[in-house]
């Protein structure tokens, strides 16, 4: 046996595939571990039990959330499902006039962190909302209460509509329309072909969106503690924080199995969805050419289609908006006093003066851009591992980078505020943004792992075994071959990154100290002491922010975002 | 340039035997064709050779170099086999120029930049494309691209060059002209050469030898000539050529021929075959080509008989006819077209491939 240094593709896969391991498993193991603890991790001489687990079973409070929680996921979901449908077919398959501009404004909300949302339809709908308050003049009463399960499902639903319009209209259903003409031919008329062919063969991507925005209701976090909390109504999410942040003496036994309990559910979801998908891509293999689909004519209709797409973008998605940015300009919104005798730049200036909320702001641009690079790079080694190599633990490695989804951004960052305890060493960058690019990183490891998978997958192998043919090995046939042709799924991969790195934050609540504040809980606090107006305007600036990277990407980049 | 040796060659995917104990050799510059229908395990062997796929057990050795093992638990890397591979989609570099796609095997081993360009000078020169270098592989024609992804497996003088279906993307009459050009390149640089192809026109054309196979197995290797002649299973008979095939039992032999006895009771003369002995059944394959209208043999002769013709189309260069000889149907192509619907066929004894069942 002749000794020779290790070769130099192993090891980039193995120690990528380590990192990935290592990374998700740091917050996880530590958090299953708490919640068998008879008291706190750091605490020595503890023992285990089963204690929390049984606290958590007969705490009333805790039956209430698994009650409120499952009846919110359920009316999000199929309400953001039927939003999301209704609006892809009118989008894609009908005459609708300036249809672009339509579907632009209804994707709106996907790149507004909720937050932000949530304050616009608290000074547009909350009980002493604009649109309330002129309910309450002409009719004497307001007809919804924001502050309910249902309340907060409709905000919720406005928000993930725009992921299941995505998932609508991108499947083949919809993109092809020889199923559709084939009916036609048949002898039925437009609407009939779209009930008989259309809806039936989409059934299956709608179950899916269902189920998919079910999973991403349990995990909601702005929602429930803006709209729910305040009036008793807890939800996971909301559970967790209350239990883990808010209260004097935390109970991280409870809060861990709480944690675990969120996590197994999920979990499950995630299975029915798996199932799900193979059943979905069983008619996504049946793409045929691409054809510009025939659109429906809407006819007489038309005035009125266009009316009710306007007054319904109007009032879920540009007026709330417009809330928040007219809030951010004055001292007080109140129907009684016309904004512009209340308009002033004290809350920009109040941006300016603390410098807490300008940091924060900072930090979540720096965490977006700077920490959504370094994350997109390791999530295209780790994928190039998983997809395109002959790494023995491939397998692993795919699961592994797929399972943080079963995990909500606030459990992730509890589950790292358990493990840099468990491993002081880690400790210094605990309290830095670097500790946060970590955090996110693990915690959407699975969008972007996804994201950039596909398009590996549909680069034919025959070009990096072209490369190693000719001589390279593994890591300079990805190098040459595989990454310059990935280049638009990578800027794609990284704009979306970006995004969710920017709306984060419910991740960084546990992990944050003095000076790695992100601008999402700074604004969460300010609400919470009644500085509606600074929040407001962190709110604007944030938006502002994202709206010139989104623009300035897809328009001049060119960059897709989302295929 | 050197000989090949595989031997017992065994790989397996899932339950399914791709590779069933496949030995061959392959002498220095010979151009070898494994010839078989789709999923016989040809385009796996191939992958094998190149080390895109990791055989279960067997060896394979090009010259004195070992590329796989499974005793030894030797497998060299692809990289390390200097083999040239060209792929059925040419799989040229889409972002690379055509000398950037030609040069970087050269790059990769470390050739001075002088040599690089008289190589890749050189090799231009042989796949005829000399100054199309600026070029993208887009911007190129299909059979350019074929020629540049020979010119890219050939730069570096590989051991032994593996090509996967090369001609198949080409449209007819550019596969007949590349087929020629291919054959002479070869011939003029005496690579040794595996060439895997469904099509057994293509492998008559340019091996010096061809490896029928099926299932993983090899059924027969021989000369363009042997295979296409003298079958040695049915299925070979079948595969190169349409073929009509007759189920029966011999009935005495006679020297050199002997009578073979038809299901519906036809008796025909046959050329003898080893191991045949009176009562064995067997089947006799006929190509439409080689039967003949009776006029074309002497009144006397055996094996004429009259069929009834069920059905006829005219396919420019000869008529194919399907007829029926008491309950059996076959072809035949003929130059001339029959009226009426009766005909007089002959079968040439020396053209009857008899096979024994096994």
């Amino acid at each position: 046996m002749q000794l020779s240094w290790p070769k130099r593709s192993p090891v980039i896969q193995w120690s990528g595939a380590l990192a990935a391991i290592l990374m998700v498993a740091f917050p996880l193991v530590p958090l299953a571990y708490q919640s068998f603890l008879d008291r706190p991790i750091y605490e020595s001489g503890s023992l285990l039990t089963l204690n929390n687990y049984l606290n958590l079973f007969t705490n009333p409070l805790f039956h209430q959330t698994v009650v409120n929680s499952f009846l919110f996921a359920l009316m999000a979901s199929s309400a953001s499902v039927f939003l999301g449908a209704v609006a892809a077919i009118f989008v894609n398959r009908t005459d609708l006039p300036f249809d672009r501009l339509w579907r632009n404004i209804f994707l709106w909300p996907f790149f507004v962190s909720t937050i932000i949302m949530v304050f616009g339809y608290i000074l547009m709908y909350g009980p002493k909302g604009m649109i309330s308050n002129y309910m309450m003049q002409f009719f004497g009463f307001i007809p919804w209460n924001l502050y309910s399960i249902p309340g907060m499902a409709m905000v919720s639903a406005i928000h993930g509509a725009p992921v299941a319009f995505i998932f609508c209209s991108s499947s083949v259903v919809l993109a092809d329309s020889s199923l559709e003409d084939a009916a036609r031919a048949a002898g039925a008329g437009p609407y009939r072909a779209i009930g008989s062919v259309t809806l039936p063969l989409l059934r299956p991507s709608l179950l899916f969106a269902a189920v998919l925005s079910f999973t991403g209701a349990l995990e909601a976090f702005s929602t429930p503690v803006l709209l729910g909390k305040p009036v008793g109504i807890l939800m996971f999410t909301s559970f967790l924080y209350e239990q883990g942040i808010q209260a004097v003496r935390p109970d991280y036994g409870l809060v861990a199995s709480g944690a675990m309990v969120v996590v197994a559910l999920v979990t499950g979801m995630i299975v029915v969805q798996e199932r799900l998908l193979t059943n979905v891509r069983r008619f996504v293999t049946i793409r045929g050419k691409a054809t510009a689909p025939r659109k429906i004519r809407l006819g007489v209709m038309k005035p009125m289609v266009v009316g009710l797409v306007f007054l319904w973008l109007m009032l879920t998605i540009i007026l709330p908006l417009g809330a928040v940015v007219l809030r951010s300009f004055v001292a007080v919104l109140s129907p009684y006093i016309p904004f512009w005798e209340m308009l002033t730049l004290d809350n920009y200036e109040n941006i300016i003066t603390n410098s807490t909320n300008y940091i924060s702001i900072w930090n979540a641009l720096y965490i977006a851009v700077i920490g959504g690079a370094l994350s997109t790079t390791f999530l295209i080694l780790i994928a190039l591992i998983g997809r395109r190599s002959k790494f023995p633990g491939k397998t692993i490695l795919n699961f592994v980078a797929f399972f943080p989804r079963a995990v909500p951004s606030i459990i992730i960052g509890f589950g790292f505020f358990m493990g840099f305890i468990m491993f002081p060493f880690l400790g210094s960058i605990r309290s830095t943004i670097w500790g946060l690019i970590l955090v996110y990183t693990v915690r959407h490891m699975p969008g972007g792992f996804g994201n950039i998978s596909a398009p590996i997958l549909r680069i034919s192998e025959e070009m990096d075994n072209a490369v190693r043919v000719s001589g390279g090995d593994w890591w300079t046939a990805v190098r040459l071959a595989v990454i310059p042709l990935l280049k638009p799924a990578i800027m794609s991969t990284f704009l979306l990154l970006l995004v969710i790195f920017t709306k984060e934050y419910s991740a960084a609540l546990f992990i944050m100290a003095p000076g790695s504040e992100v601008a999402g809980v700074v604004m969460l606090n300010h609400w919470f002491q009644g500085e509606a107006g600074t929040a407001t305007a962190m709110s604007v600036v944030q938006l502002v922010l994202t709206a010139l990277i989104v623009v300035f990407a897809s328009r001049v980049l060119r960059v897709k975002i989302y295929g | 340039m050197a000989k090949l040796l595989i031997e017992n060659l065994q790989k397996r995917f899932g339950g399914v035997k791709a590779i069933d104990g496949v030995t061959l050799t392959v002498a220095d510059g010979e151009f070898v064709t494994l010839l078989g229908p789709s999923g016989c395990g040809k385009t796996t062997t191939l992958n094998c050779l190149a080390g895109l796929e990791t055989p279960d057990e067997g060896t394979i050795r090009v010259g004195d170099k070992v590329f796989f093992d499974s005793g030894r638990s030797i497998d060299l890397p692809p990289e390390s086999r200097n083999a040239g591979l060209v792929f059925q989609s040419y799989a040229l570099w889409p972002h690379k120029t055509v000398g950037a796609n030609i040069d970087l095997p050269l790059r990769l081993r470390k050739y001075s930049e002088k040599e690089i360009r008289e190589r890749v000078e050189n090799v231009m020169k042989v796949v005829e494309l000399s100054g199309l270098e600026k070029r993208y592989p887009h911007e190129l024609s299909g059979g350019q691209q074929q020629r540049v992804a020979l010119a890219r497996a050939l730069v570096y003088e590989p051991s032994i060059l593996l090509l996967d279906e090369p001609l198949s993307n080409l449209d007819a009459k550019l596969r007949e002209r590349a087929r020629f050009w291919l054959r002479q390149i070869q011939k003029r640089i005496g690579t040794t050469t595996i060439y895997v192809t469904h099509d057994q026109l293509e492998s008559l054309a340019l091996s010096d030898r061809i490896a029928v196979m099926k299932d993983g197995k090899i059924l027969q290797i021989g000369s363009p000539t042997e295979i296409f002649e003298k079958p040695s299973v049915p299925f070979v008979a079948d595969f190169m050529g349409t073929n009509n095939f007759f189920e029966g039992t011999i009935q005495s032999l006679e020297g050199d021929r002997m009578v073979f006895r038809l299901a519906n009771g036809r008796e025909l003369i046959v050329p003898t075959i080893p191991d045949a002995l009176p009562g064995k059944k067997a089947t006799m394959a006929i190509r439409p080509q080689n039967v003949q209208l009776a006029s074309a043999a002497g009144a006397e002769a055996p094996n004429v008989f009259t069929v009834k013709v069920v059905g006829g189309q005219y396919l420019g260069t000869y008529y194919e006819y399907i007829v029926n000889d008491a309950d059996g149907d076959f072809l035949f192509h003929t130059r001339k077209e029959i009226h009426g619907d009766q005909a007089t066929v002959y079968f040439d004894p020396a053209e009857c491939s008899v096979f024994l069942k096994q």
